[in-house]
C-alpha cells in the first residue's frame, strides 16, 4: 500500500525552525537555554547540522553547464521555432494548396523570418552588419534547417538536423585552394592551390551534376 | 594536352567509367580571355570537430586570416572543443557564372552572385553540396566580419563544419 | 547559533529579475537569454542532483526554459523568479523520472520502503563503510547521497533540495510548492529523517 508520506511526519520540533534560522528573536534565547542543558536535543540538532553540513557540500547549487553558449543558442532556436508555430497556429481552410504551410522547409524559412525579425526588432546596433539568411530549402524532407544569429560568436548559423552521418572509415581529405577558373569550351573547372598548380578539377556528368577529381601529378 | 584529349577524358568521365572521385590528367588552363567580373571574393572552409584534441584527425592546416578567433566562435554555437581545418578554399564570387568554393569533396558550396548590398556585403544564393547531393539552398546577403556556419554531418566522435567568410567584397565593376 | 537560511540573491538581483522578466513577458528574447545565462548553473544543477545524468540534465534544463518561456506570461510575481523556475525544473525532472520508471518496485514513490527497495541501477544504500571524511572519495560520497534522495518522494526531494541545497526560507519554499509553512516544514522534517536513516552509517 503506497503511504502518503505526510501522514508519517511527526510535528515538526523546535529545533528544526532554530537550525534552519526560522525561529523568531524572541524564541531564540529561551530555546538556546534549553538546548544548553539537554545532551540529548544537543545530540539530535548535530546529526540534523551533520547532514545538512553533508548535503551542502556534496550537492552545489551551481554547476557548470557543458557548452554553456550552446546552451544558450539552442534555446533561442527553440524560442524562434516557437514563435513561427504560433503564428502558423491562425486556422486556415482545409484547402489542399495550403498543406504546402507545412511543408518543412516553411518551418525553417518562418524561423529564418522570424530570426531575422528578431534581429531588426532588437534594433542592436551590430544588426545592420550581420549576415542575413533571406530562405532557406533543405531538398531532403527529413532535413530540417534552423538558421539563427549569434551575438556571442558574431556568426550566422544554418543548423541541419536530420543530416546523414558520414561513415566513420570514409577519408575525408581537405584541400588548399586559392582560385578556381571556368573553361567555357570544356564547361570544366579548375581549381589551384597556393603554388599555382591544378589540384583539383570539376567537370559535368550527363545530368550536368558536378563531379571533383584530383589530376594524376 | 590538347583540347581534343581533354573533350574524349570528359566524354570518358560522363560515360561513367570512373568513379566520380578520382585521379586523372591534368586539363589546359582556361584560356586567357578578360578575367570575368567579380563581385568579391569569400573563403570557405572545411571544419571537423570533436570534444578533445586526440580525436583531432591531425591534419595541418593554420589559422584563417580571414577568421582569427574562429575556434572560440565555433564553440559558442556547436557542441565541440576542438576544431581543425581540414581544407579551405578562397574564390572569387564571379558576378555572371556561378563559383565553387570547394575546400573537399565531401562538402562544398555552389555561390551565385546576385549583387552587392548598397548597405556592405553581397547577396548570394548557395547551394550546400555533400558529394552528389544538394543538402541546402539558400539565399544569403554575406556581410563582412559577419562569417556564416553551416552544420554539416556527424562523421566520426565529431562532425563536419563548413564556414563561408567574405574575403573581400566588390573589385571590379 | 545556526546561520540565516542565505537568500539565494540580493533584492537588486530581485528588481534585475523583474524587470528582465516584463521584457520576456512583451517577448524580448534577449532579456530571455540574459535570464538563462543567470540560472542555467542553478537549474542544471537541481536537475542533475535529481536524474544524476549530465546528457539527460542538460536536456531537462533546456525543457525547463523553453517551458518557462511559454509560461512567462502567467508569471504574476507573487514569488522571486527563480522559484517559479525552480519549481517548472523539479516538475519537469519528475515527470522524466516518472517515466523512466526510475523505482524498480513499480510503487514509484513510496517512502515507507525506503529502507526495502532500491532504485533500478542504483547501488545498495546500506553497507558498511569507513568514515566518509578519510576513505571515501567525495564523488562516492555524492552518489551516495543522490542515490538516498532518489529515494524519498518528490515532494520531499524538492524540499530537501530548496532548502539544504538552494538555501531557500520556509516562506519562499512554500511559494515555490504552493503549499503551507506547515506543510513545509513537516516535510523537512520527515525528508531529513528518512535521509538520516539511509545514511546512517555517516553519522557523526
Amino acid at each position: 500500500m503506497k503511504t502518503t508520506p505526510e501522514n508519517q511526519d511527526a510535528t515538526p520540533p523546535d529545533w528544526m525552525r532554530w537550525l534552519d534560522g526560522e525561529m523568531p528573536a524572541a524564541e531564540r534565547a529561551s530555546f538556546e537555554r534549553e538546548l544548553a542543558g539537554d545532551p540529548g536535543l544537543q545530540a539530535e540538532v548535530e546529526a540534523a547540522r551533520h547532514l545538512s553540513a553533508m548535503l551542502k557540500q556534496e550537492l552545489p547549487a551551481e554547476m557548470s553547464i557543458p557548452h554553456a553558449d550552446f546552451f544558450n543558442s539552442q534555446i533561442q532556436v527553440r524560442l524562434s521555432q516557437i514563435e513561427a508555430e504560433e503564428r502558423r497556429s491562425v486556422p486556415v481552410a482545409a484547402s489542399p494548396w495550403l498543406g504546402w504551410l507545412r511543408m518543412p522547409w516553411l518551418i525553417g524559412a518562418a524561423a529564418v523570418v522570424v530570426a531575422l525579425l528578431a534581429v531588426r526588432r532588437d534594433e542592436a546596433p551590430s544588426s545592420e552588419s550581420n549576415t542575413l539568411v533571406m530562405s532557406t530549402y533543405a531538398p531532403n524532407p527529413k532535413v530540417v534547417v534552423n538558421a539563427f544569429h549569434s551575438e556571442a560568436a558574431e556568426a550566422t548559423v544554418l543548423m541541419l538536423e536530420g543530416l546523414e552521418e558520414l561513415p566513420a572509415d570514409r577519408k575525408v581529405v581537405g584541400w588548399h585552394l586559392d582560385s578556381g577558373l571556368t573553361d567555357p569550351a570544356s564547361m570544366s573547372t579548375a581549381f589551384s592551390g597556393p603554388s599555382g598548380e591544378v589540384e583539383v578539377v570539376m567537370t559535368r556528368d550527363a545530368r550536368n551534376q558536378p563531379r571533383l577529381w584530383v589530376p594524376r601529378s | 594536352m590538347n583540347r581534343s584529349l581533354l573533350l574524349l577524358v570528359v566524354v570518358w568521365l560522363v560515360a561513367g567509367g570512373t568513379p566520380w572521385l578520382s585521379a586523372q590528367p591534368v586539363p589546359p588552363p582556361a584560356s586567357p580571355a578578360a578575367r570575368p567580373a567579380t563581385d568579391g571574393k569569400v573563403w570557405g572552409a572545411l571544419v571537423y570537430a570533436t570534444d578533445s584534441a586526440e580525436k583531432l584527425t591531425g591534419v595541418k592546416s593554420e589559422p584563417s586570416k580571414f577568421l582569427p578567433n574562429m575556434d572560440q566562435k565555433l564553440a559558442k554555437v556547436f557542441p565541440w572543443t576542438h576544431f581543425e581545418i581540414v581544407g579551405q578554399h578562397t574564390q572569387d564570387v564571379f558576378r555572371e557564372y556561378e563559383s565553387w568554393v570547394v575546400p573537399s569533396a565531401d562538402l562544398f558550396l555552389k555561390v551565385d552572385s546576385k549583387g552587392p548590398d548598397a548597405g556592405g556585403g553581397v547577396h548570394l544564393h548557395l547551394q550546400f553540396w555533400r558529394q552528389e547531393q544538394v543538402l541546402l539552398k539558400t539565399d544569403a546577403l554575406l556581410r563582412p566580419k559577419s562569417p556564416l556556419f553551416i552544420s554539416g554531418p556527424k562523421w566520426r566522435d565529431g562532425q563536419l563544419l563548413f564556414v563561408l567568410v567574405l574575403a573581400e567584397e566588390t573589385t571590379t565593376k | 547559533m545556526p546561520a540565516a537560511a542565505a537568500a539565494p540573491e540580493t533584492e537588486e538581483d530581485a528588481v534585475l529579475d523583474i524587470d528582465l522578466v516584463r521584457r520576456c513577458q512583451a517577448g524580448d528574447t534577449r532579456a530571455f537569454d540574459a535570464l538563462v545565462t543567470k540560472y542555467r548553473g542553478r537549474v542544471y544543477a537541481m536537475a542533475y542532483h535529481l536524474v544524476q545524468n549530465e546528457t539527460e540534465a542538460w536536456d531537462l534544463a533546456q525543457e525547463s526554459f523553453i517551458k518557462a518561456w511559454r509560461a512567462v506570461s502567467s508569471f504574476k510575481g507573487d514569488s522571486a523568479f527563480y522559484t517559479w523556475l525552480f519549481r517548472i525544473t523539479h516538475n519537469v525532472a519528475y515527470d522524466w523520472l516518472r517515466k523512466k520508471k526510475i523505482r524498480a518496485d513499480g510503487n514509484e514513490f513510496d517512502d515507507s520502503r525506503a529502507d526495502h527497495g532500491v532504485a533500478a541501477g542504483a547501488e545498495t544504500v546500506a553497507r558498511a563503510v569507513p568514515a566518509p571524511d578519510t576513505a571515501m572519495k567525495q564523488s562516492e560520497l555524492g552518489q551516495r547521497i543522490r542515490e538516498a534522495i532518489a529515494q524519498l518522494s518528490p515532494d520531499h526531494q524538492q524540499v530537501i533540495l530548496l532548502r539544504e541545497v538552494e538555501g531557500l526560507a520556509y516562506e519562499e519554499i512554500a511559494s515555490a510548492m504552493k503549499c503551507s509553512v506547515g506543510t513545509v516544514m513537516s516535510r523537512l522534517f520527515y525528508a531529513r529523517k528518512k535521509l538520516q536513516e539511509i545514511l546512517h552509517d555517516l553519522r557523526p
